[in-house]
């Protein structure tokens, strides 16, 4: 999802694609079949569900819980209560559920299930449906889920829902009964306040039959576009529809982990083909495009695909559409709902940021709950490497420089400053502020990685996000799964660097403190450590004759160097800096008359909280 | 302030200056290494130096090509500059520990250097960095393939200063644990050439070890396994009524065995005593200590402690899998290693008895639990600290230490927590900023992890879940998701959240009672939640006549109830978390209410108990 946080963010670049080896971690199947029917004057649905449930684990199942998320836009509801207790609640949120009538919450109702033709107790609590199953569901073994639900259609509060702020009628995200994953950590029905999710991947069969002036928006491919038209037949046959007042819209979606839909009766329809194999579909409103905002994003989008599929890897679906709806900008597979009305460049940026989240999170599905920053900090980050690509077509020719994340790192440092800041291990939901978890997922996870570059070198960093995208896609990697990754690619030591950055608020200082002369014509310097993270060093020294010499200290935990990723500058490598030791000498080869500079970390990719002592010039 | 910092400084000495390592693994679906050692070492008691080789026949199970090979040099630590040495200058220890490594003359300071290291027969590159050994392989080691280890080395063992040298405190000759090249771990998280920093302990490899010892025959040595020469060697070791047939050498060669340990430990030293006490047929407990140290008769009483120990730990976590287990005389507290401990030995009876018990606990919780002690210290201390209150009574006739209570813990936590030192249980050991924020959290805090869940999830659950957690993960290397996810399946509760903020952040508990209001049908009572950790919720309501009555609130996030009482315990919805307040509604009204109790028998970790509790 995109936040206005994300606008602090700097955008910028680079990388290049490959195949696949996956790890050995299982993971649950949940193949979808539904049919639903909404009736457009009550905003009402009924639907039947049935899932074929592969248990993958090597644990015996004895309940199941599935989210019902639509009850979250009622009076009392957790996210209600989350929202009225939080000091900086989301401004899209407030009080807007306390104050819902009837006919505008949510709701979403299981009324029948049977597992495996056997019905079973179940108990409705808020956003959760508590399962007691019958028979348990042993490891290994496939359940087949049949489910008759029906719900209401909430005013739109936050992501899904009708009649959002633009006028769209529905933006139906998380709208149907939708397992609860279940994984190495056991199972996750987090009641919903609003944040985060984390699917199980399947394939999926589903059909919608409303109003046939509704257009629809979807994730999957429409199997039946001679019967619908509405922009999906093919260019130039004629469109076959049934007689009546409804239509049945049929998708169909292999390999994802959500199903989403928009319908609005004034929906414009267009679609652009990418490299032969992707249709790129766009479904807005009339009025959003009257300054061609829309049309101007069409051909901007396959800059974006061309970035993120070099950058990242290939983009593995043949679809993909921008949807106007929603409130801001939410990801889902193969599709985006995205407020469309904005400035220009707002709508623009909004819809790179949602498109680098079919990398980060719909294939590298992470569970958002947890690392947060692992989707929404890297898209941050490789939007932001994108940003001058999309703008010139032509790669940033060196993205090391701090440039676009400059704004990112004064976050960074307000937040410590603040107090506020609170571990990345921590919990979406259970952060003690929004602005804490924002900055966290976002700006931090960007630093995240930038940072990672200074420490392994820019070239791994770049190899090693496609290599964990190459390895991850289709699964459910975690902070380790990321780390390991950028280990074997740089092949450097690196769980310090989690430990401290991940689950710590620790941070860095490092200063220059004393730059004396030495002996025999030499400088003596002295480094400090004043922070309690350890990291490698690049001090850069500049002569008075202008030359420059660029002095690496490796860290003693990493168990080795990076390359040298600043070539223009020749690299000198010192001894280890001992993790636990406060200061660090060394000696420059030249006298104190001669060094006119030194700087640490010159690239600014160091997330170090007092910038200023990282500095000595020659007064 | 001052008081408190004295009181634990006690503690400290006590019970805590000891520590302990562990291990664990899981059910078929994760992969763990397997390290086989041979080694063959001579120590020359006069000048404290000793050579040896060491053949490792290296099993990579892991899915992964290794290109390097790291090992522990332990004995390097104990030199001025090294990692250990900067880590007491620069952590904040307010305990005034002195650090004497930068003092250690040359003849006192600790060594160990390899050479002619090679792999499969191939020499190999090799970089000592420190307590480091880096090894660069000509050929790497395949997925599922193994590799034979060889090299030679040659240390010199330092004064005792932590947990292992020679000369300690009490005149032990030799504590020599960490002593050999001791190949890192390989996990899933990679590798753990973690340089030794003292205060995260170890984290080794399973295998099978046969060690070779070679030193001046008036020594006796106490070691790791089952002498394989008895008798050759005697000293108490021979079958009872047989005759010895020592060399007639100034050396004597002791040749020990230990399947599927994890690390392999030995002392020595001229004055030992050696006792044993047959426990069954296939326990022999070995007991070590110089007869000074038995001027109290603790060593005399120890025995009969011990085997009571062993009963009542069994009976509750489960069986000990070895034949023998040795109490030795030696280090610097108390200091758990596979099949023994070595513990300082100048002591009263109880005193003797409590360290020898946490550290005999330890056997369970970390020789053979082998989790990661750097990353998940409180997995064994705290465990360990837990047990031991419930197992001291039983040991020690009803002596057991004040300090080893939970009311104790709950006090070190709270104190922690007011002078800022807490950090997340999930921060590493060694980089823990402040020394006691590292041992309350591993410590006390660990302790608590597990008297707060019992609570979650019911004593019975609870207990058959620690037992289960033993049996499914002993000899493998359990980490905190391991051990929370058997307590969910013997609970039936979801319980991701507690592991999210008791490991993962320092938030706090509190929870409070207001005082009871006039409603419909009966008297309300508004409970708040004013921490930011939720629990699920207990409260005692007495009346006035003396009746009482008892509410069980389950957390939303638990998806379920413990067990309970229902003839005098009454379940009411869940509390979701998001909510600041409950309405508890009580079928009496406000003027019969004499108190109202949350966490009655204070079993949480409530900051602050004063406000649960509510009196007319």
């Amino acid at each position: 999802m995109i936040r206005s946080l994300f606008l602090l963010l700097g955008l910028c670049f680079a990388l290049a694609p490959a195949a696949t080896a996956q790890p050995d971690r299982w993971q649950q199947r949940a193949d979808y079949t539904m049919a639903a029917s909404l009736d457009v004057t009550t905003h009402r649905f009924t639907g039947t569900q049935t899932i074929r449930y592969t248990n993958n684990s090597p644990d015996t199942l004895r309940q199941l819980y599935y989210h019902l998320y639509f009850n979250a836009f009622r009076v009392g509801s957790a996210m209600d209560w989350r929202n009225r207790t939080l000091p900086d609640p989301d401004g899209r949120v407030g009080l807007r559920i306390s104050k819902l009538q009837p006919n505008e919450e949510g709701e979403l109702t299981c009324k029948t299930l049977t597992v495996n033709g056997q019905p079973v107790r179940f108990a409705h609590n808020g956003t959760i449906l508590e399962v007691e199953l019958a028979q348990p569901i042993l490891p290994g073994a496939v359940a087949v889920l049949d489910m008759a639900f029906e719900g209401q259609v909430p005013i739109q509060i936050r992501r899904s829902g009708r009649d959002n702020a633009e006028g769209i009628a529905y933006s139906m995200a998380q709208w149907y009964p939708k397992l609860c994953q279940y994984d190495y950590q056991g199972w996750h029905p987090n009641p919903y306040i609003g944040r985060e999710f984390y699917g199980i991947w399947g394939d999926w069969d589903v059909k919608l039959t409303l109003d046939s002036r509704y257009v629809v928006a979807a994730t999957g491919y429409l199997q039946n576009p001679q019967e619908i038209g509405h922009g999906y037949e093919a260019p130039g046959t004629p469109v076959n529809r049934p007689a009546g007042d409804k239509l049945t819209w049929h998708f169909k979606a292999p390999r994802v982990h959500d199903f989403v839909w928009a319908a609005d009766p004034d929906y414009r329809h267009t679609q652009i083909t990418y490299a032969d194999t992707l249709q790129v579909h766009f479904f807005f409103q009339p009025e959003a495009d009257k300054d061609g905002t829309w049309t101007e994003l069409m051909p901007r989008t396959l800059r974006m695909f061309d970035f993120l599929n070099t950058a990242v890897g290939p983009y593995p679906y043949r679809a993909y559409s921008f949807i106007q709806g929603g409130d801001g900008g939410m990801e889902y597979p193969m599709a985006t709902l995205i407020n469309g009305n904005g400035r220009k460049e707002g709508v623009w940026g909004t819809a790179f940021h949602e498109l680098a989240h079919s990398w980060f999170q719909m294939v590298l599905a992470t569970n958002e709950a947890l690392y947060a920053w692992m989707d929404e900090g890297f898209d941050s980050y490789i939007t932001a490497t994108g940003r001058e690509f999309l703008a010139t077509g032509t790669p940033a020719k060196d993205s090391l420089y701090i440039g676009t994340f400059a704004g990112t790192y004064r976050g960074y440092i307000s937040l410590v400053q603040s107090g506020r800041e609170e571990a990345l291990s921590t919990h979406a939901d259970h952060f003690e502020t929004n602005g804490a978890y924002g900055f966290a997922a976002y700006g931090k996870g960007a630093i995240y990685l930038h940072q990672l570059g200074y420490v392994i070198g820019k070239d791994a960093l770049a190899r090693g996000l496609r290599r964990y995208y190459r390895t991850w896609q289709f699964k459910h990697p975690n902070p380790n799964d990321l780390l390991r990754i950028f280990e074997a690619e740089s092949g450097l030591e690196l769980d310090w660097y989690n430990e401290y950055f991940v689950y710590t608020t620790k941070t860095v200082d490092y200063a220059v403190a004393k730059v004396a002369e030495g002996t025999a014509g030499a400088t003596a310097v002295t480094l400090e450590r004043k922070g309690f993270m350890p990291m490698p060093i690049d001090l850069v020294v500049t002569y008075t004759d202008g030359s420059r010499q660029l002095f690496y200290i490796p860290l003693d935990l990493m168990r080795g160097e990076k390359p040298n990723d600043q070539p223009a500058i020749p690299r000198t490598v010192l001894a280890d800096w001992t993790w636990s030791a406060d200061s660090y000498t060394l000696t420059l080869p030249r006298p104190l008359t001669e060094v006119a500079k030194l700087e640490i970390d010159g690239t600014q990719r160091l997330a170090d909280v007092v910038p200023a002592n990282n500095l000595w010039e020659k007064k | 302030m001052h008081r408190l910092n004295l009181a634990l400084k006690l503690v400290w000495g006590a019970t805590l200056g000891v520590s302990c390592t562990g291990l664990w693994a899981q059910p078929a679906q994760r992969w763990q290494q397997r390290a086989d050692y041979q080694l063959e070492v001579a120590l020359d008691v006069k000048t404290h130096r000793y050579t040896g080789k060491q053949a490792i026949r290296y099993v990579n199970n892991s899915p992964d090509t290794l290109r390097r090979l790291f090992f522990h040099l332990y004995p390097n630590a104990f030199q001025p500059g090294s990692v250990l040495d900067w880590r007491l200058r620069t952590e904040d220890n307010p305990t005034g520990e002195g650090n004497r490594i930068k003092n250690l003359k040359p003849e006192e300071q600790g060594r160990l250097v390899c050479s002619d290291l090679t792999v499969n027969g191939l020499p190999v590159r090799t970089q000592h960095e420190g307590t480091i050994l880096e090894v660069w392989l000509e050929q790497p080691i395949l997925p599922n393939s193994s590799a034979n280890l060889a090299l030679t080395f040659e240390g010199q063992v330092p004064l005792t200063l932590r947990r292992m040298g020679r000369d300690n405190a009490e005149g032990i000759a030799y504590s020599m644990a960490q002593w050999y090249p001791k190949l890192c771990q390989y996990d899933y998280q990679g590798w753990h050439a973690t340089p030794y920093a003292g205060r995260a302990e170890f984290y080794p490899i399973w295998g099978d070890w046969d060690v070779k010892l070679t030193l001046d025959s008036r020594y006796i040595v106490a070691a790791t396994g089952y002498l394989q020469n008895a008798q050759e060697i005697g000293y108490g070791y021979q079958a009872p009524g047989t005759t010895v047939r020592r060399p007639k050498t100034a050396t004597l060669t002791w040749h020990f065995k230990a399947p599927m340990v994890n690390d392999f430990t030995f002392a020595a030293d001229p004055d030992y005593q050696h006792t044993t006490l047959a426990v069954n047929d296939t326990l022999t407990l070995h007991f070590f200590y110089q007869n000074d140290a038995n001027k109290t008769g603790a060593w005399t009483q120890l025995p009969a402690y011990a085997k009571r120990m062993f009963e009542v730990i069994q009976q509750r976590i489960g069986n000990y899998p070895y034949r023998q287990y040795s109490f030795i005389q030696g280090g610097d507290g108390g200091m758990e290693y596979s099949m023994c401990t070595l513990i300082t030995g100048q002591r009263e009876a109880l005193d003797l008895a409590d360290v020898a018990q946490h550290e005999l606990l330890h056997t369970w919780f970390q020789m053979l639990l082998a989790n990661n002690e750097g990353l998940h210290g409180w997995m064994d201390e705290g465990f360990n600290m837990f047990v031991g209150t419930q197992v001291q009574d039983y040991t020690l006739e009803g002596g057991a230490f004040e300090g080893n209570s939970i009311e104790q813990f709950q006090l070190y936590y709270r104190v922690a927590h007011q002078n800022g030192w807490r950090e997340p249980l999930s921060t590493h050991s060694d980089h823990y900023h402040n020394y006691y924020g590292q041992q309350i959290g591993i410590y006390h805090t660990g302790g608590l992890y597990l008297n707060q869940l019992k609570y979650i999830v019911g004593e019975e659950v609870f207990w058959r879940a620690l037992k289960r957690y033993y049996y499914t993960w002993r000899f493998k290397h359990p980490n905190p998701n391991d051990f929370l996810r058997i307590v969910e399946q013997e609970s039936g509760l979801v319980l991701d959240w507690y592991n999210e903020y008791f490991v993962y952040t320092t938030k706090t508990v509190d929870y409070a009672v207001s005082p009871p209001s006039d409603g419909a049908g009966g008297a309300e009572v508004i409970l708040k939640r004013e921490g930011k950790m939720p629990l699920p919720v207990e409260v005692q309501v007495t009346y006035t006549d003396g009746a009482t009555e008892r509410y069980y609130i389950p957390l939303d996030l638990m998806r379920g109830a413990k067990p309970y009482d229902s003839a005098t315990t009454t379940l009411l919805p869940d509390w979701a978390w998001v909510v600041p307040t409950y309405t508890l509604k009580l079928t009496r009204p406000r003027a019969q209410v004499a108190t109202v109790a949350l966490d009655p028998e204070a079993q949480t970790t409530d900051l602050n108990p004063e406000n649960n509790r509510w009196s007319r």
